[in-house]
């Protein structure tokens, strides 16, 4: 009866062989799923007086082919391909926001200035005035645009943090009741649930796409998992939940907190989309939306500064062109509120609020300009910058102007002599450098001007307000020009840059943040390639060979087969010989 | 080493995809033609773009400025040119109309054109430019800068500057004080008979004194005796009650009618010396009637020093040895400038051409009459005014002194001023068209500067930012060959299986 139990027995380990490359076939689309193999032994022999006689064949386990260290590399680097994919994503349409023509800061700026100097070159002409309110009403524009399209990336950070925080609490779900079956399956004969433990792994390289995790294999066949500086995502059945939480300081930002007592771990947590979707808010979007609310606030300074000192075409104070201003103690007006603060052409402040005349009698060739007005002062007015005349005298023997202002006729005196100082600029409110001596009291004119050429003794010039005795300047154009000058001036970041340098290095910063995220991307995306193929030569299903398999097993079912048919001949024959 | 089949499959679907991928690029940028399709391309080469837009619009702005101060100057230098015409058709005018042969009514017929001509310039000095801004009213564009010919200029001293470059400022418009108003200048020439100083009886001292400032048309005066009383002079007069009370003057100069209203307003100094006590001065009105008067000064702006004449009534010495009286001598003038001396004889009534006797002399005709006594010295000093005033005013003064027939020389302003001061108008507007000239020329340079920076700078940003099409193309047909050759390789992979065998 041997021969029958031996072929039986290798009928049944064949056709678990043959099961298991069916199985290993039908699952070879299969994600995450670990070819398996059967592991068949002789089974005991009998011993028959003094002799063994093999008893066959049995299958002694099912395995599945896999190996822990190449899945651990899969995980890290598939948590690294995540988060700089991610992060590439983000950071590549910030770059084509900057960087597009259409809303490039860097165009708006250059055409609101064109238009700032053909006003410069017109000062009356109402058409050029009014293409200077709509280049800057479009660059004001721009600025919202690129503030809405800023806010909106980091709405779309907000909600990729929140889907992805749900999916790691499911996936963690998923792992903790997968721990449960595989304990439950194993019992204590410790025999591997091959496929639930292939789902397990699974659920764990899902969850390392979204974030990097470090896992902890138990005695009893559960596995840990952790996230960050150590936080416990799965132990054994149980799963703890990350939740999403507005940041405490800004509450437009989403924030991902742990645990019942909802400790807040973002910055703990690194790689996967979660880490990307972090770190390109962290490194590329609020550097962004940092800068250009400064950009905006800088230049609604800078150019309210300049037009507050003007004089528009009706006579009136300059006034502020964009809003919101931003007087002290304000919160700085940033790129969502910047909008154009007047409507009527007529109310750009082109002339200057001084005016300087020459006494007819002059016999010299001197003359003096105004180079600029402070209009820092609190309440500083355009239409009475001077509080009376400023008189200039000139002292050919001393070499030096008599200065008469506000009732001081002798007191101030400025060294001008024509050999060494033509073209020089004087601070008339700090004069106090000797061999000049300042105005007396607290009244101080806040101008700066230059003196140059020869002036004769008793030359004299006379700078008085604009507006005085009613505005005629009309063709004044001096305050464009200086408000055209605002665009190569170096005035951000303590006096480096320019608007357009600045605009041009927050560019830069993004699109070399964007270039190398891109770069490491396909660096991890190669080294993923290569563990994955390492791990896929190990664990994956290749169908030649299993076809090769199933030859082997079916000619090695066919062969016991014959076993079964030989031993019943065998039995015929002995049944005939009775 | 065995591989997975479906890794085989992805792999080859990822390699296919990226292939995909940089073909889809670099179509794209084949059909945009740009190298750098978003900033993160090339980050250094997309801020030189930046950088380079920027400069370049600058510069393109500059070029716009400059077509408009260079229109700007075009409009003035029309205006100025027609200005200039007028100006000179002005001059000629003046030249003609000063000649002495016209009578009153060619004068005013004269006058009757240059006042036309002088509307007319008045007209250009209130051009407007296309905006309707008055062209010479300085900042107050709006004001008009002329409103009739007496007025004054309502514009300011305002200059417009357009910018051409970095750093570069142009002016674009004149002042009309700078361009139409001119030096004006006005010439009287003053006639002075200075009194002669006697020293009484014989002073011991040394000094001498002088009289000065004392014009020929002031009254005569009675002597004047001056005594040095050892530290100043004692003041008397023949006359009683002049001075009113005892007067002493110190020297060395005092003018005379300061101390007492009814001496005369002669100015004494002391020349050289030492006075001793008791010395005696008498300042004596010169007894002569003589005059010189200015018959023709068409010597223009020339201007000359002081020229004296003094009189010398010769009587010959009575010889010796008596015998046949010597003959009567004519009176004569010495006249100088204090370098040539020449010397006439005097004829009542008789005009002299004082250019004619010494080339030297400026030309001036002058009248001699009265009697002059002996040693009058007459002097004649030509004094010129400058002020200035608008070209409208001088020119309406002049055309109205030409219907009044009031051009002469001894007028003033006289026939000389006139044709000084129109001609300095036109030298101010011809300067300010120079001056016109020389920033068109400025603007001409600095456009061909801008240009050349613009064709460089996009010469540069065509390097950076566009495509090299050879390049792009070649690069394009191997990725395309690549993609082909992945496709069809794993359209064959794929269909290798033993499961095609059993």
């Amino acid at each position: 009866m041997s021969m029958l139990n031996i072929g039986t027995s290798a009928l049944i380990t064949t056709q678990g062989a043959l099961s298991t490359t069916s199985h290993n076939i039908s699952n070879v689309n299969t994600e995450g799923y670990s070819r398996q193999r059967i592991e068949q032994g002789t089974r005991l022999p009998n011993f028959e007086g003094g002799y063994y006689v093999g008893a066959g064949v049995a299958i002694t386990s099912v395995e599945r082919i896999f190996d822990s260290f190449l899945s651990d590399q899969v995980r890290t680097f598939t948590s690294q391909e995540a988060q700089f994919d991610v992060f590439a994503t983000f950071a590549r349409q910030i770059d084509d926001l900057l960087g597009s023509p259409e809303l490039s800061l860097s165009s708006g700026l250059e055409s609101f200035f064109d238009a700032v100097q053909n006003v410069a070159d017109d000062p009356t002409s109402i058409p050029a005035r009014q293409v200077m309110l709509t280049e800057a009403d479009t660059l004001a524009n721009r600025f919202n645009t690129l503030d809405a399209q800023l806010d909106a990336f980091n709405g779309q950070i907000n909600s990729g943090l929140e889907t992805a925080v749900k999916d790691v609490n499911l996936l963690s779900q998923g792992i903790a009741d997968l721990n449960q079956a595989i304990v439950e399956a194993s019992g204590g004969a410790g025999i591997p649930p091959n496929d639930l433990m292939d789902q397990r792994d699974q659920l764990i390289n899902e969850l390392s796409a979204l974030i990097s995790v470090s896992t902890l294999k138990e005695s009893n066949g559960a596995v840990s998992v952790f996230v960050g500086t150590g936080q416990t995502l799965v132990i054994g059945n149980s799963a703890i939940r990350l939740e999403i939480a507005p940041n405490p300081t800004d509450s437009t930002l989403n924030e991902i907190v742990y645990g019942p007592s909802r400790i807040a771990i973002s910055e703990q947590l690194t790689g996967g989309s979660i880490g990307g979707l972090l770190s390109a808010r962290q490194s590329v979007l609020a550097p962004a939306r940092e800068e250009i609310d400064s950009l905006a606030a800088e230049m609604i300074n800078a150019i309210n500064g300049q037009h507050t000192i003007g004089i528009t075409l009706d006579g009136n104070a300059g006034g502020n062109f964009f809003e919101p201003s931003n007087p002290l103690g304000t919160p700085a007006p940033d790129a969502g509120s910047i909008r154009l603060a007047i409507t009527n052409p007529r109310d750009i402040a082109v002339a200057f609020p001084v005016t300087t005349s020459t006494s007819i009698s002059n016999a010299g060739t001197a003359s003096l300009d105004v180079n600029a007005v402070d209009g820092s002062a609190v309440g500083f007015d355009p239409t009475s910058t001077l509080i009376s005349n400023l008189t200039f005298t000139y002292d050919s023997a001393n070499k030096e102007y008599i200065v008469g202002y506000d009732g001081n006729a002798t007191t101030t005196r400025i060294k001008y002599d024509p050999a060494t100082d033509s073209g020089k600029i004087f601070d008339l409110s700090a004069l106090s450098v000797p061999p000049n001596t300042d105005f007396p009291g607290a009244n101080k004119p806040p101008l700066t001007i230059t003196f140059s050429g020869v002036p004769a003794n008793t030359d004299t010039f006379t700078l008085s307000n604009n507006t005085t005795g009613g505005f005629s300047t009309v063709g004044d154009n001096r305050n464009a020009l200086a408000l055209a000058e605002l665009q190569v001036s170096k005035i951000l970041n303590g006096g480096t840059q320019s608007f357009g340098d600045a605009y041009g290095i927050l560019v830069a910063n993004v699109a070399t943040r964007t270039h190398q995220a891109d770069v490491s991307q396909r660096t991890q995306q190669g080294l993923l390639d290569q563990t994955s193929l390492r791990y896929e030569s190990v664990s994956g299903v290749n169908l030649d060979e299993e076809a090769a398999n199933l030859i082997k097993f079916q000619q090695a079912y066919q062969a016991a087969s014959q076993i079964i048919t030989v031993s019943n001949t065998i039995f015929d024959a002995l049944m005939r010989a009775m | 080493m065995r591989v997975s089949t479906a890794y085989i499959f992805d792999q080859n679907l990822t390699a296919m995809l990226n292939q995909q991928t940089e073909l889809a690029k670099t179509q794209l940028q084949v059909s945009t033609g740009k190298r750098i399709l978003s900033p993160s391309d090339d980050p250094a080469g997309s801020v030189q773009i930046l950088n380079l837009q920027r400069e370049l619009s600058l510069t393109e702005q500059y070029l716009v400025n400059a077509d408009k101060a260079e229109n700007k100057q075009v409009i003035e230098e029309g205006v100025l040119q027609s200005a200039t015409g007028m100006l000179q058709r002005i001059r000629e005018l003046a030249v003609q109309g000063l000649n002495s042969t016209n009578t009153q009514s060619d004068r005013q017929a004269i006058a009757a054109e240059i006042t036309q001509l002088n509307e007319q310039l008045l007209a250009l000095s209130n051009t407007r430019d296309s905006n309707g801004d008055y062209l010479f009213s300085g900042f107050k564009s709006s004001t008009q800068p002329y409103q009739t010919i007496m007025g004054d200029y309502q514009g300011d001293e305002g200059q417009r500057n357009i910018k051409l470059g970095t750093g570069v400022l142009i002016e674009s418009n004149d002042t009309g004080n700078q361009v139409f108003e001119s030096p004006l200048i006005s010439t009287t020439t003053t006639t002075t008979l200075i009194p002669t100083i006697a020293v009484g009886g014989a002073n011991a001292g040394s000094a001498e004194l002088e009289v000065t400032n004392y014009s020929v048309d002031s009254n005569v005066f009675s002597d004047v005796i001056l005594t040095f009383n050892g530290t100043n002079y004692d003041v008397t007069t023949g006359v009683p009650g002049v001075p009113a009370s005892p007067t002493t003057i110190t020297l060395p100069s005092v003018d005379l009618s300061t101390l007492d209203s009814n001496l005369p307003p002669i100015t004494v100094g002391l020349v050289t010396g030492t006075p001793n006590l008791g010395d005696v001065f008498t300042i004596s009105d010169g007894a002569g009637t003589g005059q010189v008067a200015i018959v023709d000064d068409s010597g223009v702006a020339e201007t000359y020093s002081e020229i004296s004449f003094t009189f010398q009534a010769l009587i010959p010495e009575v010889p010796a040895v008596p015998g046949p009286a010597a003959p009567e001598v004519p009176a004569k003038y010495i006249i100088t400038d204090g370098i040539n001396t020449e010397t006439i004889d005097y004829i009542s009534g008789e005009n002299i051409d004082l250019s004619s006797l010494n080339p030297n002399f400026p030309s001036l005709i002058v009248n001699l009459t009265g009697t002059p006594a002996e040693g009058d010295v007459i002097t004649l000093e030509k004094s010129v005014t400058e002020t200035s005033q608008s070209m409208f005013k001088t020119i309406n003064n002049f055309a109205n002194a030409l219907i009044a027939n009031n051009v002469g020389a001894g007028n003033s302003p006289n026939n000389g001023d006139f044709l000084t001061n129109i001609s300095a108008s036109l030298n101010t507007v011809v300067d300010t068209r120079a001056k016109v000239g020389a920033r068109l020329n400025a603007i001409e340079q600095q456009r061909d500067i801008n240009t050349g920076l613009a064709f460089n700078m996009e010469k540069t940003l065509s390097q950076v930012q566009d495509l090299d099409y050879a390049e792009a193309i070649s690069r394009l047909s191997l990725q395309m060959a690549g993609l082909q050759a992945a496709q069809q390789s794993f359209v064959k992979v794929q269909g290798l299986s033993l499961f095609n065998y059993l």
